[in-house]
């Protein structure tokens, strides 16, 4: 079925692209839809009990979200020209919209009670601007005095001081700033700074460049991906079907995620940065396969399905694996987790289906011409950076399998201590960078004031009026002066404040007297005197109207969910000790509160929730491997990559925070996939070699370089997030390179070792086979077993014939030296002759070779160089030096089967026709002269000067015998003769050969003299220095 | 006589020396000997002159010496020529190169007359600012004869990262230009008394050239600069209406390119650019100085069939300051167009087992409207023995780089043997 698929896509290429930009074109119709929700505390269902309480809370006491604005001017507040402009300020920022005048918090709103004359004085502490010195200090010694004000509108040293500014929404929060920003900016004076504070408005602040961030880090990563994969294919062509995967699919779930009505949390707005690398990983393993089968195949279409081939299984089920393991986080209680979970999952699947479709799409879009020129011209990938560290690593931990055990043993005890020693905590004043602005404010604001982090607390009673007790009264204001006492707590009023002023007040500010009354009558006419005098509103904030709950407002200096868990503490021991008065009740809330309570539900439920994806991969693991080995194998990688990062968190002293815990779950689609691959892979391999060492070795060719491939990409790509504002995006940017890089290294090198380890257990299931399998196993294993040792390749295919004969005739030794004598004889019997000398190196790794020619005679091209750096699967650079005019030019090379310097070899007799580019037959086997040789037919591929080739090939050396060319009439066009084979270094070499052109009777003898291999050349011998100034020990 | 007899002498003295040398083994000789004539396809010149039929005829005897050090990686090259001037009657000693090689580790030493070729066009030039003989290009020579030695040491540091080379060349020496002797173009300053003001041979005037080097991604990448003299004269009147006399002079000029040529689309593709900056003129407004100009190219070359090239290239020049130019050109004075391009084509064809080959260049500009072509069959008798014919087709308005040399078309035919 995916076959047809991918023939489909191979032969309709623009419709299976055009099908694609349609739909995600009619998904796209779905963006104007968004809705954006920058509200954290939408973590907790708006039906879960602590935010049901809250917003109860709210309306009950009018609480509103509130504004922290602080004013600070060094030179002191309470000067002459200093307050003006602050009282200006204040009047201006009571007119923006949205915010709720009456509540709002200042020097010259709020009443401050005062006896005046043994009555009771309630106005604002600055009402007409004095304008003394000693109306600035009264004001001062007002505030300083009325521990309901002091610290909080002002500071203690007068540098300072604060307006609260309750708004109606806490959606509005960052609109009300920005125009709070500009009231400042222009009111106050130029040395008066002014700070923004509070959890609404980082919220909605970082709501606000959430949005941005989506709109710019994401694609800069995006672009970092794509450059990176530009940089490891080398070509252009294959970039367009990896954007086109990684977008479609994200504009795909977006688009349902808007379009299904849901709004676009904190959460949802990462899924392109997850989706991204994962939805690029199907991709990047087709074209990585393609890539290397393409070297091979040199056409595109053959490469796309037999790359594909032996993916599809293994995309399949990485996709399906992690995508189930996503939708998984539906079973959280987080809804905005589930959103994520579920349409991540779908966009796993959505992207699997891009992949697979247009990755083949698009390759078949590109032409022949440009892939050759793309993916030929590069060179082999054998040689790579990749190769290079890969194949060692692939020889290491085999050979070295305990030592990587060790290791892993290590690790893993490395990273359970730094589990333990992970703090949970978060606030969402932290997810801006420390020197963003609203960090400022938070620092400078808490350090001046009682705190900017409000939070809750209501004690009620089951008795009508019951808070109005003078007892619940004094227990009250105990237990705020016992909070008080913890480190974070700045300041905490209640209605037992407001008594205890009056109390105080009334009795002439007799400081005997600022206490909680004796008496429920005392109590009663205060509280009445206070509410008669000043607005009923005031009192209502603190005390509702059947006076049986009261609200204690704590403000406190740090939002941390760790500090508010302490400060809740704090009082639970208090209340442990002193026993709350009878028939009354407390219960915590408030927006850190909140905070914090969703923040534990996270922790616990991403936990559970990435537990639970767990199993579902372990158990689809099991169904794909039939084996509990493989699939408890499997999950190494994975839990190790997750144990490595957590552990490594723990130990860097960073806080488990949301995007910390959302990021556990991105482990599960990245590290799960490389395992499947890398177990799928050999798996397959072990199967057809049956040899645990052939079969590692394997692994680190094409299947550790697509997954190494994938892990540069995703893991550097990803990482301009670390440039981010936001530091949820830097984290996840960081822990996306640390997962990557784990669950790399955990697959390659832990996973081999263990396989080793395990290969009791291999050969157990191999035996296990059906006999027939087995008996054919070992029918090839003694066959070749035989072929090799007798080197009687009675089994060798005509393929492998050819292939020996070419490695034979063309890749002798390492290198090789010699003078060449080519003799150009005519018909005629006129002579001519070209002497030069030969060198050859051959690359360590790959079929690639250096030649080198100097020309000695004839005259007119004596001195001339002549160099070749041949690929194996790409164009030949070639250069010529000309000492007459002194210049070392490139030549084309795209006419191997040109005549070399004249003679009747052309350029491809010289340094060889790939075998791969036609197909072979054996035709019979035969004596020629007194060797035995094997008659091998071959047709060319592709259309060539011949039609029809037979070989005969030494059955002992593998040296061409003889070759007869024939053309497209079936007429003998050209004879190739070995007319003497010689002995060098211990190697069977031609040392003599003809070319006969059949039709023209003209033919070219070769001799080869003062031959010599592995002489000792090295690789940047082959050099334009040497063209231009050959050594002396070459040209002679 | 005396000079054809100094000549002889040289000739034989040299023979001689290198035969002696040879016997000690590191000493090895070769040379060629080549006839030529250059036949005018019009007989009378732009002025309406005679000019005699031919424009060469030439035999050149060339004797190549090489010695080497057996001990260190040291040798000499002398490849030195006796003409005979078969117009002129007389017998020359012309010594192409000759110059000492000395190599240790990285670093490779040239001392002496040389032949320095910088840039990847094909005869057309952005890079290469050293020494050319258009009279050998233009007349039919072969082309081992178009570019002329420098006097230099040349540096050479082949290193893995950047490959560099430095020049320091002195005396400054010119591109041979074709003149009104040999070909039919008239002398502007005819009857007037020339005067030639060469740099004078010294340190100051030292040409000095760096070139740094690389492949990288499959092309060869290369940075050049020069800082020297334009390779052609500039002329200076003196006394007005009519001038008295005029003085050639060589203006100032540095360089700076960059190179590129890979393989690619079959072929390979060259490009270059540069900017020549001319010290002497900073502003633009010298009307006897050149201008600082911008020069590019870029070409293609990839084979056809068996045997056979095609290559086009597309170069263009650009003055940097033409306003200036126009506003200080003197009143009547021909105007230089502030762009010049240049199309070239090459199709080559070799046959009988590259015994044979035949070839066709040529120029056309767009701008000028003016052309060469060159057509070239060349055959190779043995491995001694080839000869050749061709022709040099010049057309176009008579103000033009090639249309003046529209009367000077020639056909020419040469033989060389060598031994």
């Amino acid at each position: 079925m995916m076959q047809q698929l991918t023939r489909f896509s191979l032969d309709r290429p623009k419709t299976v692209i055009g099908l694609a930009v349609l739909v995600t074109a009619l998904f796209a119709t779905q963006f104007p839809k968004i809705k954006v929700d920058t509200d954290p505390e939408n973590m907790l269902d708006a039906r879960q009990e602590d935010r049901v309480y809250y917003d109860e809370l709210k309306e009950e006491f009018g609480i509103r979200d509130m504004l922290v604005v602080g004013i600070v001017d060094a030179q002191g507040i309470f000067r002459l020209e200093s307050l003006p402009p602050i009282a200006r300020a204040i009047d201006e920022i009571l007119t923006v919209e949205g915010v709720v005048i009456e509540d709002v918090v200042s020097l010259t709103t709020t009443n401050n009670v005062k006896s005046g004359g043994g009555l009771l004085e309630m106005r604002p502490a600055l009402t007409d601007m004095p304008t003394t010195d000693e109306g600035l200090a009264q004001i001062r010694e007002d505030v300083a005095a009325n521990p309901f004000l002091h610290e909080k509108i002002a500071s203690a040293d007068g540098t300072a001081i604060a307006i609260y500014v309750p708004i109606q929404a806490k959606d509005m929060s960052y609109r009300i700033s920005k125009e709070i920003q500009g009231i400042l900016d222009r009111e106050l004076l130029p040395h008066q700074e002014a700070h923004l504070a509070g959890l609404p408005v980082a919220e909605n602040t970082f709501g606000h460049e959430m949005f941005l961030q989506m709109a710019v880090v994401a694609p800069i990563a995006f672009a970092a991906v794509l450059l990176l994969a530009f940089l490891l294919f080398r070509t252009g062509a294959f970039l367009a079907p990896l954007a086109m995967t990684a977008m479609f699919s994200v504009v795909w779930t977006m688009a349902l995620l808007i379009g299904s009505g849901n709004a676009v949390h904190i959460m949802s707005s990462m899924i392109p940065v997850f989706l991204m690398p994962i939805a690029i990983l199907d991709a990047v393993h087709i074209l990585s396969e393609f890539f290397d089968r393409y070297r091979e195949r040199g056409e595109a279409r053959a490469a796309v399905m037999e790359a594909m081939k032996p993916l599809y299984r293994p995309m399949l089920m990485t996709s399906l694996t992690s995508s189930v393991g996503f939708a998984s986080l539906a079973l959280a209680d987080i809804p905005p987790v589930r959103v994520f979970g579920v349409f991540v999952a779908f966009g796993i699947v959505a992207a699997w289906l891009l992949s697979i479709t247009l990755v083949p799409a698009a390759i078949s879009l590109t032409s022949e011409e440009r892939l050759r020129k793309a993916i030929l011209a590069k060179g082999s990938d054998k040689g790579s950076a990749f190769d290079k560290a890969l194949r060692p690593l692939g020889r290491f931990t085999y050979a070295r399998s305990r030592v990587v055990l060790l290791l892993a043993a290590g690790t893993i005890a490395f990273g359970i201590v730094g589990l333990t020693r992970i703090e949970i905590n978060d606030n969402p004043v932290k997810w801006f960078r420390p020197r963003h602005p609203m960090r400022v404010a938070d620092r400078v604001m808490n350090a001046a004031f009682g705190g900017t982090y409000m939070a809750d607390i209501v004690l009620e009673s089951d008795k009508p009026e019951g808070m109005k007790d003078p007892a619940v009264l004094a227990y009250l204001a105990n237990a705020q002066e016992h909070l008080e006492s913890h480190a974070v707590v700045g300041k905490t009023s209640s209605v037992a404040d407001i008594v205890k002023r009056i109390h105080f007040v009334l009795r002439d500010n007799d400081p005997a007297y600022d206490v909680i009354p004796d008496t429920a009558g005392a109590v009663g006419q205060f509280l009445f005197l206070f509410e008669s005098s000043g607005g009923p509103g005031d009192l209502q904030k603190f005390l509702n109207a059947e006076g049986d709950k009261a609200h204690v407002w704590v403000q406190m200096k740090a939002g941390d969910n760790s500090l508010m868990q302490g400060v809740v503490k704090h009082l639970d021991d208090y209340v442990a000790v002193n026993p709350l008065p009878d028939g009354v009740t407390l219960h915590w809330s408030g927006m850190t509160y909140i905070n914090m309570v969703w923040q534990g539900l996270m922790v616990s439920g991403m936990l559970k929730a990435v537990l639970g994806s767990f199993v579902v991969v372990f158990a689809l693991m099991l169904i794909e491997f039939r084996s509990l080995v493989l699939a408890l194998l499997s999950m190494i990688p994975l839990s190790l990559a997750i144990l490595l990062s957590y552990g490594l968190l723990g130990w860097a002293g960073k806080e488990y925070d949301m995007p910390i815990a959302v990021c556990s779950s991105l482990a599960l689609g990245l590290a799960v996939d490389f395992a499947i691959h890398f177990l799928h892979r050999f798996k397959e391999s072990y199967a057809e070699t049956g040899d645990m060492r052939q079969t590692c070795d394997h692994m680190f060719d094409e299947p550790a370089r697509a997954i190494s491939r994938n892990a540069v990409v995703v893991s550097l790509g990803f990482l301009p997030l670390v440039f981010s504002t936001l530091t949820p995006y830097v984290t996840v940017g960081l822990f996306f390179a640390l997962l990557m890089a784990f669950s790399t290294i955990s697959t390659l090198a832990l996973l081999p070792s263990l396989l080793k380890a395990l290969g009791g257990y291999f050969e157990r299931r191999q035996r296990m086979k059906p006999a027939t399998t087995t008996l054919a196993m070992l029918l090839l294993g003694v066959s070749l077993g035989v072929a090799t040792l007798s080197a009687d390749a009675a089994d060798l295919t005509a393929d492998e014939i050819m292939e020996k004969s070419h490695e034979a005739f063309y890749y002798a030794a390492d290198d090789m030296r010699t003078k060449v004598t080519m003799s150009l004889v005519a018909e005629s019997g006129s002579t001519r002759e070209r002497v030069l000398t030969l060198l050859r190196i051959d690359d360590a790794d790959t079929a690639d070779q250096k030649y080198f020619v100097y020309f000695h005679r004839p005259g007119d091209v004596r001195d001339m160089t002549f160099m070749v750096w041949k690929y194996a699967d790409a164009a030949d650079d070639r250069w010529l030096f000309i000492p007459a005019v002194d210049l070392v030019r490139r030549i084309s090379a795209d006419d191997k089967r040109s005549s070399f310097v004249g003679s009747d070899f052309t350029y491809e007799d010289v340094s060889g026709r790939a075998p791969t580019e036609d197909t072979h037959s054996l035709a019979r086997e035969e004596a020629l002269g007194e060797r035995n040789a094997f008659v091998i037919e071959s047709a060319p591929k592709e259309g060539t000067d011949f039609t029809r080739k037979l070989s005969w090939i030494d059955a002992e050396s593998y040296l061409p015998l003889r070759e007869e060319y024939y053309d497209a009439q079936e007429q003998l066009s050209r004879v190739f003769t070995a007319d003497k084979i010689e002995e060098i270094g211990g190697i069977p070499t031609i040392v003599a050969r003809t070319m006969r052109n059949v039709k023209s009777g003209h033919r070219t003898e070769v001799t080869y003299e003062d031959m010599e291999y592995d002489s000792g050349l090295k690789d940047g011998d082959f050099s334009e220095r040497n063209m231009r100034k050959p050594p002396r020990r070459w040209t002679r | 006589m005396r000079r054809s007899r100094a000549a002889v002498a040289m000739a034989g003295l040299l023979t001689i020396g290198s035969v002696a040398l040879a016997q000690s083994g590191n000493v090895e000789t070769h040379g060629f000997l080549v006839t030529g004539a250059t036949g005018r396809i019009h007989d009378t010149g732009a002025d309406g002159n005679p000019q005699g039929d031919f424009l060469l005829r030439e035999d050149r005897f060339r004797l190549d010496l090489e010695g080497w050090s057996e001990d260190i990686d040291a040798e000499i090259k002398v490849k030195a020529e006796v003409v005979h001037d078969a117009l002129a009657r007389e017998i020359t000693v012309d010594l192409r190169e000759g110059y000492f090689d000395y190599s240790a580790g990285d670093f490779d030493f040239r001392l002496g007359r040389q032949v320095i070729t910088w840039g990847v066009g094909d005869l057309l030039f952005v890079s290469d600012v050293w020494p050319k003989d258009w009279v050998s290009f233009f007349a039919g020579r072969p082309m081992d004869y178009f570019k002329v030695g420098v006097e230099a040491l040349r540096v050479r540091l082949w290193w893995d990262v950047v490959n560099v080379e430095v020049v320091g060349a002195t005396p400054f020496q010119p591109d041979a230009l074709p003149d009104s002797a040999r070909f039919a173009v008239a002398n502007p300053f005819a009857g007037i008394e020339t005067r030639m003001d060469a740099p004078r041979d010294g340190y100051d005037n030292a040409e000095l050239g760096v070139k740094l080097s690389r492949k990288a991604l499959g092309v060869d990448f290369a940075a050049h600069a020069y800082r020297g003299f334009w390779s052609a004269p500039s002329a200076r009147l003196e006394g007005a209406n009519p001038p008295q006399s005029v003085t050639m002079f060589y203006p100032a000029l540095s360089v700076y390119t960059l190179t590129a040529q890979t393989n690619a689309a079959g072929g390979v593709v060259s490009a270059e650019a540069g900017l020549y900056d001319s010290r002497d003129d900073a502003r633009g407004d010298d009307p006897t100085t050149p201008n600082s100009q911008i020069r590019a190219l870029v070409g293609y070359e990839r084979p056809l069939w068996e045997d056979a090239r095609a290559g086009a290239q597309y170069y263009v020049e650009a003055m940097a300051h033409y306003d200036a130019y126009l506003a200080s050109l003197p009143a009547e004075s021909p105007v230089e167009s502030e762009l010049r391009d240049l199309v070239t084509v090459r199709l080559e064809q070799l046959a009988r087992q590259q015994a044979l080959r035949l070839s066709l260049f040529a120029f056309y500009s767009p701008a000028d409207g003016d052309y060469l072509v060159q057509p070239l069959a060349e055959y190779k008798l043995s491995d001694e023995l080839r000869v050749s014919v061709g022709a040099n087709l010049f057309g176009g308005d008579a103000h033009t780089m090639l249309g003046r040399f529209d009367r000077s078309d020639n056909v020419y035919a040469t033989a060389r043997f060598d031994f």
